[in-house]
Order: structure tokens, then sequence, then C-alpha cells
């Protein structure tokens, strides 16, 4: 093969792929190289053996291009590939969603209900650590409720536990609410300033039909005054509608967004306490990965 | 040898020599392929990649024979990143000597 001809092929290999321009630079620099080995006295024909096959060095270099692509997060990105990816968030944010929603219902039951429930038996499956003393050491505590209590219970006891647990229960319940009461209040101004917003154009659309009827009565106190100052009463209520509806939402996303962030800080804390936590039994370390991995 | 692994050793290698002064592309090659056996067309598209990643800055030279040659020379970026791959390798090369010769960690 001559130098043209590997020049060819690659140009072959690489056309359609990438762009005009990146296709002339690759083969400037194997020209560039061809230059140099000539000079030093080798071959056309070795040069092109050293080289390596054309199409192998094209897919080196397309896949090389592939990964810098992959490196580069800046790169733009389609819409299509945009959308797919908001909606993988989406997706992602929603099965963490459900992982705490079952965390935390897991979390209500006490270790031997989930033992019952995970095994199918009414005893509890063997340990390795409990040889020395049998029955003594209760099973870890479940992950949903470990994960939510700032002070870590002592896995000795399951009494703690059970204390854990309604601490947990009376912890989250002004959340609960929060929450609730931050979407309530959403929905609330979004209503309320599409109603008045409503009732405001209405308004003004009735005094305006007003003021052109005596208008063209020719009626100058009722055109003056009446219609005139309905037509402020409507622009007042409607801006009043709009800035409460405002407010409204404002306060609901502050509350929904500060019991987000408490969620967050409260289960952050103690994620990282059980992350840590030695495995104590191989029949929960399944499930407990999955868990650790979800949340 | 692995293609992967090889990958990665040559590219750590490039980044070693123009580190020390700045060479263009047939002389980068060569340094390479006189220690050991390469396909020498698979040396420009790892130098592609690291120029495109702000590793290396190019410019080109004119030269007594042939055409103008292309120069690669080192960046900070280029630089520090040189850093934290003869770290990692150092690191895993002490770790696989060991392990080679069997004594105990």
């Amino acid at each position: 093969m001559t130098r043209v001809e590997y020049i060819r092929q690659l140009e072959f290999s690489l056309s359609g792929k990438l762009s005009k321009k990146e296709i002339s630079d690759i083969l400037r620099d194997y020209t560039e190289y061809f230059e140099a080995g000539k000079a030093e006295g080798k071959s056309e024909e070795e040069i092109v053996r050293a080289l390596g096959i054309p199409s192998v060095v094209a897919a080196q270099i397309l896949s090389e291009n592939e990964e810098e692509r992959t490196a580069e997060k800046s790169a733009p990105v389609k819409v299509g590939e945009r959308v797919r990816g908001w909606a993988e968030k989406l997706s992602a944010w929603w099965k963490k969603a459900w992982a705490c929603i079952a965390a935390f219902f897991r979390g209500l039951l006490s270790p031997e209900d989930r033992l019952i429930l995970l095994h199918g038996q009414e005893e509890a499956p063997p340990r390795a650590d409990t040889g020395g003393e049998p029955g003594d050491v209760p099973p870890p505590p479940p992950p949903g409720k470990a994960k939510r209590v700032k002070r870590a219970p002592s896995p000795r006891r399951p009494f703690w536990q059970w204390i854990a647990g309604v601490a947990c229960g009376i912890f989250l319940l002004p959340l609960a609410a929060m929450g609730l009461l931050g979407g309530g209040l959403i929905l609330l101004g979004i209503a309320l300033t599409l109603a008045m917003l409503a009732l405001g154009l209405i308004l003004l659309f009735l005094f305006g039909l007003i003021l052109a009827f005596c208008g063209a009565l020719g009626v100058s106190f009722f055109a003056g005054i009446l219609p005139g100052s309905a037509v402020a009463v409507g622009i007042l209520l409607t801006v009043a509608s709009v800035a409460g509806g405002v407010f409204a939402l404002c306060l609901g996303i502050l509350l929904f967004r500060g019991t987000a962030w408490l969620v967050r800080f409260c289960l952050g804390k103690s994620r990282e306490a059980w992350r840590r936590r030695p495995d104590r039994d191989g029949g929960w370390s399944a499930q407990d990965e999955t868990q650790g991995g979800m949340l | 040898m692995n293609t992967q692994f090889r990958k990665g050793v040559i590219e750590m290698c490039i980044l070693a020599l123009i580190a020390r002064r700045d060479m263009y592309g047939y002389e980068i090659v060569q340094s390479i392929a006189q220690y050991t056996e390469i396909a020498e067309g698979t040396v420009y598209p790892i130098l592609r990649r690291l120029t495109s990643e702000d590793y290396f800055k190019t410019y080109l030279k004119e030269s007594s024979s042939g055409p103008a040659r292309k120069y690669y020379s080192i960046t900070p970026a280029g630089r520090e990143f040189l850093e934290t791959l003869k770290k990692d390798w150092f690191e895993f090369a002490g770790i696989v000597e060991i392990l080679l010769r069997g004594e105990a960690l």
C-alpha cells in the first residue's frame, strides 16, 4: 500500500462520522507522519506497516472521540436526549421518594414483625454472632428507623427501638403536617389568584360597558363618577388578588422546601450512621444494601 | 496485554514525554515505539483526545524537510493530570510488585 492509498482509506473510513474539518486535520497529521518517516529514510511501505491497518486506526480515532464526548458534560445535547434525561431524573426522584415512604412504613413495624414478614417464620433466623448468648442480642434496628433517629438507638435493647420508633413518628408528624399545609397553600394561592383575576376582569368589562353606555346617552354625571370608581375598584381588586396569590404561593413553596430540607437533613445524617454499621446479620444485608443505594 | 490497560499506559507515557519538552507527532511515536511494539497509527488518536481535553496545546513549526510540523506542548492542566496519573501508577505498581513477589503485605 502506498501513502496515497493509506490516506485515502483512512479518509473513507472516517467520512460521514466526523466533520470535514476534523477529518482534514487528522489526515494532515498522518501526512506529516509519512513525511517525517521519509526524511529518516524509511520507505512508504515500512511506514504503512508500522502505522497499522487504516480501518483499525479509524475505529480508534472514532472511539477516542466518543470517549471525549462523554467526558465533556457541556457538549450540546439534542432536545430528545434532554427530555429523556429529565424523564430519567424524574423517575429516579420518584423511586427515591417511594423508597423513603416504604422505609418509613417498614420502620413502623417492630423488628420481630419484620423478621416474620421477611422470613415467613415464627422464629427469627439464627444469626452468626448469637452463638454465645442466644436470644440476648436483638436484631439490628430496621433501616427505616435508624435513618430517621438522630440519637442512634442502642442495638442491644429492643425497648430503645420502640422508643425510637415512637419518637420518629412524633418527629415526622409535624413535618408531614407542614408539607400538607404547604401543598394546600400552594393550591389555594393558585386558585385564589385565578378566581380573583377572573372577577376583576369581569368587573372591568362590565363597568367598561356602563361607561360606554352612559357616554352614548350623554349622561355626564354617571359617565364621570360611577363607572370610573368601579373601574378603579376592579383594577385594585385584580392587583390585590394577584399579590395575595403570589404571597400564598411563596409561603407554600417556602414551607414545602423547609419540610424537604428537614427530611433530607435527618435522613442524610442517620444514613451515614447506618452505612458505617458493621453487618451483623446476613439475612438483612441484601435488603439493607438496596435501601442504602436507593436512599 | 489488555488493550484498554495498554492504552492507559501509553497515554501516561505520552504525557510524561511531552512534559519534558515539546515534541512533534513522529518524534513521540518513535520514542514509544523504540521500547515497545505498538501500532504507530494509534498514538495520534490519543494525542488528539488529550489535546481536546486541554492537556496539550499545539503549534505549527516550519521544518527543513517537508511540511510544517505540529508540535505538542503540555499545559498546566496536563501537568496536574500527569502528576495524578504518576501517583496512582507508583502506588499501583508497588502493590503489584509485592503481590507478584509473594511477600506479605
